[in-house]
């Protein structure tokens, strides 16, 4: 639609660098360190453009398949049957948000056995892996990532 | 959104610090409050004057109050004090937003400057609205000290995280840097019992209220539910190391927490200490070590200073005291885990309620989160 997202957020940038910006005093500090935080955030909008649902879908593929996973592992885990059973029933019905907090709730549980412990935090750290992969190439634009170019791009994780 | 508020629902005789489960109830009251309105320099100056009298000082007068740049937690102005009998003095308001980042008291940031102040370069404090009865918000006044944060020209990243600090300022402030971690590493640690408590019931209860006191943050503000945080915690609970000896713990003690003459490479004043807390002296290590810098070559420096090696064996040097390289990975977990927290978690949700002032940075500091967690994982693979 005209006039595109990028249009308006490029216009946006322009207004702030080249007009708001310069206009703050001085003895505005914090104006003008909110203002800088502005351009930024909107310098980043400018590169993630079009790509925010395919992320979200992205990373609830990978919450599924570690849900799974888990149900598998812990089938044999009494201690934590309740836990269990809410990820099985939230898993059926597609509650992504309770999910997570389940899955977490499970393995922040220290009364487990030793082998779901193991089991558990491989394919943890499987899904780890690949979510912090895709949270870091997400925000590269923000600047806080030490070492970007060890980094896939959004365009490459998500054509796997 | 989480699925239940740890600290508003607080089990009785859960081990954790007493003042900070009454700091996070105090907190989730705040949750439900409305859009956060700032004062402005105008609307704050006769409040200010009037509390500043009603402390004794009198003719008091306040001139040219502004807000100050910087900071993700606290509101700051700084103003020049006039009164009949004193010189004039140049002064920081500290206020609290309704949220920020993480949960303080002012009390205790009030308690332990106070106790530093004969110790280490801190800003003098001057007075504290602890409630905020009178400067409508929770506030310290302290004396204004000069200095910078990072060499001028040094563009950074917001906050002082990622600092790598030029070569040539390295050496002359990690000397500094160390003998004052040693000296507040050598502060008795017999506070008012009401504002610090000590955690000497167990040799792990000192761990086990950092990781109850963090894991409530994290459960209470999680916008969703992360995988990697209760692997995390499960971890740590099976992994509580014993402390060998209590300190005073800054609890944020890194590069961007100090200021320094970008001249003569002094400290000027160690600023702030509301997280400090009595508490295992590898987490102020661990703290610094987790604050990275990486040179050109690739090399990991502390606090943007010096390497982690160096840090361990100079404060082993000047202490005494043994850096357990098992402990100290339990503290790097920890103080990982709370940067995930207070990113992804509390940051994300203080802006969501348009609860501070700076909802601009605190949405910014969010996505810092994801390569805290990165951090989180290489840190357990390695214990795996």
């Amino acid at each position: 639609m005209n006039p595109s997202s990028a249009l308006r957020i490029d216009t946006m940038m322009r207004t702030l660098q080249d007009t708001i910006m310069p206009a703050i005093r001085d003895d505005q500090p914090l104006a003008k360190e909110q203002a800088g935080l502005m351009l930024g955030h909107l310098a980043a909008l400018q590169q993630q453009a079009n790509r925010e649902h395919a992320v979200d879908d992205y990373c609830q593929a990978l919450l599924l398949t570690l849900a799974d996973e888990v149900l598998r592992l812990g089938a044999e885990e009494s201690s934590i049957a309740d836990l269990l059973a809410s990820l099985d029933t939230a898993r059926k019905n597609g509650e992504l948000i309770a999910l997570g907090f389940h899955i977490e709730r499970i393995l922040a549980s220290s009364d487990t056995s030793a082998v779901f412990k193991r089991e558990s935090s491989k394919v943890a750290m499987q899904y780890a892996a690949d979510h912090t992969h895709m949270g870091r190439a997400w925000f590269l634009p923000m600047g806080f990532d030490g070492n970007p170019k060890a980094l896939p791009t959004v365009a490459e994780l998500l054509a796997e | 959104m989480s699925l239940s508020s740890v600290a508003a629902s607080f089990e009785l005789g859960r081990d954790i610090e007493p003042s900070v489960v009454a700091m996070l109830q105090q907190a989730a009251n705040n949750k439900s409050q409305g859009v956060y309105q700032s004062l402005s320099a105008e609307q704050l100056l006769p409040m200010l004057e009037a509390f500043i009298r009603a402390q004794g000082l009198a003719g008091a007068e306040v001139k040219g109050l502004r807000r100050m740049g910087g900071g993700a937690s606290k509101e700051q102005f700084v103003f020049d004090l006039h009164s009949e009998a004193e010189p004039v003095q140049r002064c920081v308001l500290r206020m609290d937003p309704l949220e920020s980042a993480v949960v303080t008291d002012r009390r205790k940031e009030y308690e332990v400057l106070n106790c530093m102040q004969s110790v280490l370069p801190v800003p003098p404090v001057l007075w504290a609205d602890i409630e905020g009865a009178e400067l409508c918000r929770p506030a310290l006044i302290c004396g204004f000290i000069g200095g910078v944060t990072k060499p001028s020209g040094d563009s950074g990243n917001v906050s002082g995280l990622g600092a790598l600090l030029p070569e040539r300022f390295r050496e002359r402030l990690s000397v500094q840097f160390i003998d004052y971690l040693v000296a507040m590493h050598g502060v008795a640690v017999d506070f008012k019992p009401e504002v610090f408590q000590v955690p000497d019931a167990d040799p792990q209860q000192a761990a086990r209220w950092q990781l109850n006191w963090w894991s409530s943050v994290w459960r209470d503000d999680a916008i969703e539910g992360s995988p990697l945080m209760g692997l995390a915690e499960r971890w740590m609970r099976d992994n509580l190391p014993g402390a060998r000896e209590l300190v005073v713990v800054h609890a944020d003690y890194r590069t961007g927490n100090y200021l320094f003459d970008e001249n003569s490479q002094e400290i000027s004043t160690v600023l702030d200490w509301e997280l400090a807390h009595i508490g295992d002296y590898h987490e102020d290590l661990a703290w610094i070590i987790c604050h990275k810098g990486v040179t050109e070559d690739g090399q990991i420096m502390a606090s943007g200073l010096m390497t982690p090696e160096a840090l361990s064996e100079r404060y082993s040097a000047a202490t005494g005291r043994i850096v357990d390289a098992e402990t100290l990975h339990f503290y790097k977990v920890l103080s990982v885990y709370k940067c995930v927290a207070i990113c992804l978690a509390t940051a994300a949700q203080t802006a969501g309620r348009k609860h501070s002032h700076q909802d601009v940075l605190l949405s910014w500091l969010t996505a810092a989160g994801h390569s805290f967690s990165a951090e989180l994982l290489s840190l357990l693979k390695e214990v795996q």
